[in-house]
């Protein structure tokens, strides 16, 4: 009676035993997935708020740039416009400028016009040895403002430096002639484009001009 | 018995991949989320730092005395300067608060105001200037400047309106209209007129303010400036 009884016990206990693993087989499976979710959720997180991070680091610091750069939002002379980079200190790479836009032609909003000029500085304003003022604009000549008057198309300056600052590897990069890789060095990085109203002091008077900034 | 324990391993093992999806859900929000209000107030911060730079550069820049473009003119002078100029002139001999600014100075205004927002082509504006009134000290309106969209039959025009209303509450009312994207900034705006009451022949100083706000255009209708406070510009501007 009592040997029927453990026969019966043992019989039992291993039906359908494969193995200490293989037992437990179907629970693992479920296991395995809900450990590779969450592993994998955990990893997205990171790389996001990683990602994020830079960004956002890279954003403030565009404005802290942007702000100043901006100083007084009056700028007297090209040493005036200069002295604003003193006040930046960062990692990022940035440059900026001052732009005119005419109200009869097409607005600069994007920044791939700027680079679609194959000398940068080009783009922007500069000023000439005798405080003249010269304004290049969307068409192909500009406008200079000098003592004797306002000329419409003028000539750029031959011995003028442009309103423009880049930090120094993007000088770098601009003096070298590598416009083309910077360009691409930009489109792959999460870049902040500004553009500001200033006023700039020429000849005849405070114009409002912008003040355009790029930071990546 | 035996058999049921297999069965309770994976039903704790499914409940646990349950709880694990809705962390993962969680993680992945969280994730996408992460940083977002940080991003949308540094946009507002740009928004505000440009209306500032705005009404730097309107206090400073110069235009001509003739409402030619500083490119155009022999006549430049600052648009702040024509304006208190203006208001110093007028104020004594003046009937209406009307002709406190002069029409040059008036398309001077605007056509700076219009530089200043070209690259903001979805935005209107309105440049507000209050000073004391006569009686009680109270801060109104001097003049208000609107660039908008009017709602024609089935499209919009571009229009240019200056007000002249007698109290803030309407300049508010608008505003509540137009809230999306709105952006107000203000500063301090001195003003002097000449006073010629006996014993008191001279120049008084007014502290008033200028407001620069700008909004999302969306297309009004007409009646929101009406004939009684608001002159229609556009024509005038030329």
């Amino acid at each position: 009676m009592l040997f029927k009884k453990l026969k019966k016990i043992k019989f039992n206990s291993f039906k359908g035993f494969i193995g200490s693993i293989g037992d437990d087989l179907p629970s693992l499976v479920p296991l395995f997935f809900a450990l590779m979710i969450f592993f994998a959720a955990l990893a997205f997180a990171f790389t996001t708020i990683n990602n994020r991070n830079a960004t956002i680091n890279t954003y403030i610091d565009s404005l802290t740039i942007a702000r100043s750069a901006l100083g007084s939002g009056a700028y007297y002379n090209l040493t005036d416009f200069l002295n604003s980079q003193k006040q930046i200190v960062t990692m990022s790479n940035y440059f900026y400028g001052l732009i005119y836009l005419s109200p009869s032609e097409s607005t600069t909003n994007n920044f791939e016009d700027v680079f679609s000029n194959e000398e940068l500085k080009s783009v922007f304003i500069q000023e000439c040895s005798d405080n003249a003022i010269y304004l290049p604009t969307d068409s192909s000549s500009g406008i200079k403002i000098s003592k004797d008057g306002v000329k419409k198309p003028g000539q750029p300056c031959d011995d003028g430096n442009a309103f423009f600052v880049a930090s120094s590897s993007v000088s770098e990069a601009i003096d070298s002639g590598n416009l083309q890789s910077l360009l691409q060095d930009i489109k792959h990085k999460k870049y902040f484009y500004y553009l500001y109203p200033v006023t700039l002091l020429t000849p005849n008077g405070y114009l409002v001009v912008y003040l355009m900034v790029m930071v990546w | 018995m035996f058999n049921k324990k297999g069965q309770a391993a994976a039903t704790d093992a499914l409940i646990f991949l349950s709880i694990v999806s809705v962390v993962f859900v969680m993680i992945l929000t969280y994730g996408m989320n992460y940083g977002l209000n940080v991003m949308n107030n540094a946009e507002k911060l740009y928004t505000n730092n440009y209306h500032y730079a705005a009404l730097k550069a309107f206090m400073s820049a110069s235009y001509g005395r003739d409402a030619n473009s500083l490119l155009d003119t022999n006549l430049p002078d600052s648009v702040a300067t024509m304006i208190k100029e203006d208001y110093g002139a007028n104020t004594l001999n003046s009937t209406s608060d009307k002709n406190y600014i002069s029409l040059p100075t008036k398309k001077a205004m605007f056509k700076v105001l219009d530089a200043l927002f070209l690259p903001q082509t979805q935005r209107s504006y309105m440049l507000l200037i209050t000073h004391p009134s006569a009686q009680n000290q109270t801060s109104v309106p001097l003049i208000a400047l609107f660039k908008t969209r009017v709602k024609n039959d089935d499209s919009s025009e571009l229009k240019y309106y200056i007000c002249y209303f007698k109290d803030m509450s309407k300049i508010e009312d608008y505003l509540q209209l137009h809230s999306l994207g709105l952006e107000i900034v203000q500063s301090p705006f001195i003003l002097y007129k000449k006073i010629l009451s006996p014993g008191q022949d001279g120049i008084q100083k007014e502290e008033g303010n200028i407001f620069l706000a700008s909004w999302t255009t969306i297309p009004d209708n007409d009646s929101n400036f009406p004939n009684k406070f608001c002159e229609n510009f556009t024509e005038k501007l030329g």
